[in-house]
């Protein structure tokens, strides 16, 4: 999408004309989306969608108001793990014990991915279809082996997170779909790390890197490594994954995967940064976080 | 009366600000709150384009639309500059309300008013803009070449046409002894060259005006300004309508960094439209409009300094390439006090200045907080730093070697402003600063070895408390102030003088209580508009307490001997034997003589009785200009950490020092060297706006895309150490001197001098982003776990 704020447009308003639908229920809403596709438009937090409205970088002829639907907002437990619903927010990911107890990388991500306003309107399901390079949940999401519930009135399909992605602001999600909540398996280890590398505290992500490592007897056995903003959608480093299975647990070993992980992204140079320093500082996060996973008492 | 600090009851008190409890309730008035009986809504049109032509414009279908529209045929063909505070000669005008000859992104073109917002959205999109493009200048060097088009051909300077050359808006050179004698009379000579960013406000208020047509032919204007004089004038000049009936109210102001010394751009064409309506009408600004309507002057600098093996500090020389953006708004005081400000950091005997500023089609720049002085102090202080460690002299040393202080000659801003300085606490600043950051223990970049390295910086600076002198100088400089006293004994206090949110008002309600013995309870600012003040030129260049409260403590002194009068013939004694003394317990003012306890009033008794005996009402509006502007001095200790491979840099602790003469508001004051410190960080570390070989501003101007530094990233207020060294201003009220942009003019060299410290690499280009850092300090630094060194990836482009 190309932002051009010539100022001919200010975020002070949003001047389209369009209709609002609140349905009352998940079927009502999945009913709505099959009849109008793509001409409707899920609204859960409006921390994305609102704003390009009011840059006119957007037009949309329908909302549809997502966030009051009781079938989409709550953290449950799982005999995998947990489902966690499209419209948990991040502060309710930020707040939620389950979430803490079975994936808290999670709730360290959403506690990233912007102020107080943002958390607290901002939901998962938004983060993941906004189809965002920089989606603050994705990295931590994709190591986990999360998969997404994409639901119509035709019933609902599994789609792991890794195959959800096609693009920047493109996913596989169809037009009468709508993704209703995210499996997220327990993971075996609690050896984790995660950090959203900034301009300052508050701003979004140059780069994104979430890593996970399971070692037994010094020796890597299994790990993950989600990076994002450094390729047209959140990634998985699996190249540098593959290198570093069996491998020593040392610093050298990591080390290798942050330079692996830096050849296998394809930055770009925007506002935030330039293609050569996120380069640079994944080749180096990649390594800091798995040696801060490694260090982690488990 | 001199009074020394101890016997102050109103100055140096932390009693709550005037105003404080309407802000915090949301009750207080600002320009976007305002909102008048059958008000439309305005928009603007703005260029798309950087640089172009309007060939046409048609605005029929949002008529159709119920919308009054303008264009650059429906305003007045003025040419003006929105900055009037200088003389006519040092006023570069090459403005209008609305232009056909658009020279950035952002520029108004035309503007719609409609009964909602909504509705004036939807009419601006109807207009149908026909463009004729050229090609942008953005680059400063490039402008100035033979193959830059022209993006003005002329301008207006003091009622003639001026043409303009390779786009040079103005050239500025000033000299002063011998710069070539004193390099060859000087054993070392220290070359850096450095270049600061395009910092935006971002002040808090974005820019409105509402305007209404008056019956009389007249109007009444509610804007986003510092000055409500300087609106007026310029409205009457451009309307053409008498300034009797133009009144410009004074509102609160959401903060302003100097983004409105000068008229608002939307509040002409706000009058414009409200005019064309006879409609009451209101423009907010937007965030993004806002970004392309003001911003710092970026500047190269290049720096020569002549010292000798003792230290000494013989000559500078100075080389200034400025980029104005699309207008001039006041690139020739700007040269003036980059020049100013060098001379008056160190007493060098010979200097010699060329400074250009030149048209680029961005955002015109205009004053911002320091105004030069952040940019001249971080090249100079930069250059202290290197200088003395070349010369092995603490640096420390080498600035009490050379500063400007008591008694030496003071540039003022600009060469045209001299005084002798009369009061300095330099000497202090440094020993307290140096004792709490722990400077002693400082050790050189040699000795820091790992991947975070600790480094500790220092830079001192001042700013000038406003822009008086003993000579009239470019700028205007004086403020008006009415006090009256009430009839049960409360004071009030009329003026004009404007608070950017800094306690402003609040220090001159103190100084006035200080000056009639009254507690400062019972003073009051009244609601004040242009037509019911005398002039005050703008809260600006650190004036407002120095010389807005001189202003208002010497209508104050006047009533004071009003009251001593009408007491006198009350009492029956003479009015050199009455004494008044701030009750503070009771709330009263007391009027007494001293060992005579039956002869004894309240100012309120007093008051009432000169009211019941027909002697009229104690007041007096006085015109007051300060006759110097003394440097309100500062310093400031930085320890930082920077990580040698990623290149971020963390700022650990401060200590941030200021002299400026007696303080007032003690808390509004910390509060001040706070942000001043916030600010100066941002300037150093991350704030800028880059434009793209297609005149947007990278990011496309929205606030996401420009990011200051927060409380999350600055020291705790644990780590945070500010104190005054209370000097006592002769010339100042009460002692006082400015404060505010002080606070933020040694902060960036502080800070690159710490990083510095810390790696050995001294970065001369700020913002100091990991992106510019991360090749030269990967290049100092060895990878600990492969033994490689580490060096920058190619750029994959």
């Amino acid at each position: 999408m190309e932002y051009k704020l010539a100022s001919n447009t200010t975020t002070r308003v949003i001047s389209q004309e369009f209709d609002y639908s609140v349905p009352a229920s998940l079927e009502e809403a999945l009913e709505l989306r099959d009849e109008h596709g793509d001409d409707v438009r899920p609204l859960a937090g409006g921390t994305d969608l609102l704003i390009q409205l009011k840059a006119d970088v957007r037009t949309e002829s329908h909302l549809m108001y997502v966030n009051g639907l009781d079938e989409l907002d709550d953290v449950s437990e799982t005999e995998e793990g947990l489902e966690i619903g499209a419209t948990v927010t991040y502060d309710d990911l930020m707040n939620s014990s389950l979430v803490d107890q079975h994936v808290p990388i999670l709730a360290e991500a959403a506690s990233d991915a912007g102020g107080v306003q943002v958390e607290k309107m901002g939901t998962i399901g938004g983060n993941l279809c906004n189809g965002s390079p920089a989606a603050s949940t994705a990295p931590p999401l994709l190591i986990l082996g999360a998969e997404v519930v994409l639901e119509s009135v035709d019933g609902e399909r599994i789609v792991p997170i890794e195959e959800f992605f096609t693009g920047p602001k493109r996913t596989v999600l169809e037009p009468n779909e709508l993704l209703t909540s995210v499996r997220v398996p327990t993971p075996a280890s609690d050896r984790w790390a995660h950090e959203e590398i900034k301009r300052v505290t508050e701003d979004l992500a140059k780069v994104i890197v979430s890593v996970s490592l399971e070692c037994d007897d010094g020796t890597v056995t299994d790990c993950g490594i989600g990076l994002g903003c450094v390729a047209p959608t959140p990634i998985r480093a699996t190249e540098a994954e593959a290198a570093i299975r069996g491998e020593p647990a040392t610093e050298e070993t990591f080390a290798r995967a942050g330079e692996i992980a830096s050849d296998e992204i394809s930055p770009i140079s925007d506002s935030r940064s330039t293609a050569e320093y996120r380069r640079l500082i994944t080749e180096t996060k990649v390594r800091d976080l798995l040696v801060d996973a490694h260090e982690t008492n488990v | 009366m001199p009074k020394n600090s101890k016997s102050f009851h109103a100055i140096g008190t932390d009693s709550p600000r005037k105003g404080g409890k309407a802000k915090v309730t949301g009750k207080a008035v600002y320009a976007p709150d305002v909102s008048l009986p059958g008000m439309w809504h305005g928009k603007v049109l703005r260029s798309p384009h950087p640089n172009a032509t309007v060939v046409d414009i048609d605005t029929s279908e949002a008529e159709a639309m119920g919308a009054i529209c303008i264009t650059p045929d429906d305003v007045p063909d003025v040419k003006y500059n929105e900055r009037t505070i200088s003389v006519p000669d040092a006023i570069y005008r090459d403005n209008r309300v609305l232009t056909d000859r658009p020279r950035q992104v952002g520029e108004g073109i035309a503007a719609v008013a409609a009964e909602t917002e909504e509705k004036a959205e939807r009419a601006l999109k109807a207009i149908d803009v026909t463009y004729e493009e050229h090609e942008p200048v953005i680059d400063p060097e490039f402008a100035v070449s033979d193959d830059a088009p022209a993006i003005h051909e002329s301008i207006v300077r003091d009622g003639e046409v001026e043409p303009i050359e390779n786009n040079i808006a103005v050239e500025r050179d000033i000299s002063v002894g011998d710069v070539e004698q004193g390099f060859a009379e000087s054993d070392h000579v220290f070359e850096h060259s450095f270049e600061t960013g395009r910092t935006y406000h971002a002040q808090l208020e974005n820019k409105t005006t509402v305007c209404r047509p008056e019956p009389d032919g007249g109007i009444t204007v509610w804007p986003t300004t510092q000055t409500v004089h300087n609106v007026r004038q310029l409205l009457g000049e451009i309307f053409d309508i008498n300034l009797s009936k133009v009144n410009v109210k004074r509102l609160e102001l959401g903060g302003s960094f100097g983004s409105s010394i000068q008229t608002n751009s939307v509040t002409p064409i706000t009058v414009a439209l409200a005019m064309a309506a006879d409609k009451p009408v209101k423009i907010v600004s937007s965030r993004e409009e806002d970004m392309y309507d003001h911003c710092r002057y970026p500047s190269k600098l290049d720096v020569k300094i002549g010292a000798n093996d003792d230290g000494t500090l013989n000559a500078v020389e100075m080389d200034v390439l400025a980029d104005v953006g699309s207008h001039n708004i006041q690139a020739f005081p700007y040269l003036g006090v980059v020049a100013g400000f060098t001379a008056s950091l160190y007493d060098f005997e010979h200097l010699e200045f060329r400074g250009r500023a030149v048209y680029t089609n961005k955002a015109p720049a205009c004053a911002m907080q320091g105004f030069g002085n952040p940019q001249a102090t971080f090249a100079v202080e930069c250059m202290i730093d290197a200088i003395a460690e070349e010369l092995g002299i603490d640096q420390l040393e080498l600035i009490r070697k050379n500063y400007v202080g008591e008694g030496d000659t003071f540039w003022g801003q600009g060469p045209t402003i001299k005084s002798v300085v009369k009061s300095c606490g330099v000497e202090e600043l440094l020993d307290q600063g140096a004792e709490a950051i722990g400077w002693d223990e400082r050790t050189p970049p040699g000795e820091k070895d790992g991947r975070y390295r600790r480094g500790i910086g220092m830079a001192r600076g001042f700013h000038t408390s406003g822009t008086g002198g003993p000579t009239p100088g470019e700028a205007i400089d004086y403020s008006s102030a009415l006090v009256k006293i009430n009839e049960d004994g409360s004071v009030d206090v009329v003026s004009a003088l404007q608070d950017h949110g800094g306690g402003t008002r609040s220090a001159g309600a103190r100084i006035v209580a200080e000056a009639l013995d009254v507690p400062i309870e019972n003073v009051e600012l009244s609601p004040t508009d242009s037509r019911n003040t005398a002039y005050d030129v703008a809260t600006h260049a650190t004036r407002g307490v120095y010389a807005g409260g001189a202003a208002m403590k010497k209508a104050a002194e006047s009533v004071r001997e009003q009251l001593l009068e009408n007491a006198s013939r009350l009492l029956e004694v003479p009015p050199d034997a009455i004494s008044l003394e701030a009750d503070t317990d009771e709330g009263i003012g007391r009027v007494f003589v001293e060992g005579v306890p039956d002869k004894e009033l309240t100012v309120g008794e007093v008051a009432k009785r000169a009211e019941l005996n027909n002697w009229g009402t104690m007041a007096a509006v006085e015109s007051n200009r300060q006759v110097a502007c003394p440097p309100a001095y500062a310093a400031q200790f930085v320890e930082v950490e920077v990580d040698m491979e990623t290149g971020e840099i963390d700022i650990l602790r401060t200590a941030i020092g200021n002299d400026s003469g007696t303080i007032v508001n003690p808390k509004l004051a910390a509060g001040q060297q706070h942000g001043g410190f916030y600010r100066g960080a941002g300037y150093a570390l991350v704030e800028d706006t880059q434009y793209d070989e297609n005149g947007a501003i990278d990011g496309n101007g929205l606030l996401t895309d420009y990011r200051m530094l927060t409380t999350m990233d600055l020291p705790s207020n644990d780590e945070t150490e500010t104190f005054f060294v209370e000097t006592e201003e002769p010339s100042g009220p009460f002692g006082a001197k400015g404060l505010g942009e002080a606070c933020i003019n040694p902060t960036a060299a502080a800070v690159a001098n710490a990083v510095y410290n810390a790696t050995g690499v001294r970065f001369t280009d700020i913002p100091m982003t990991p992106e510019k850092i991360i090749g030269d300090l990967r290049a100092e630094y060895t990878d600990r776990v492969t033994g490689k060194p580490m060096v920058p990836a190619e750029d994959d482009d």
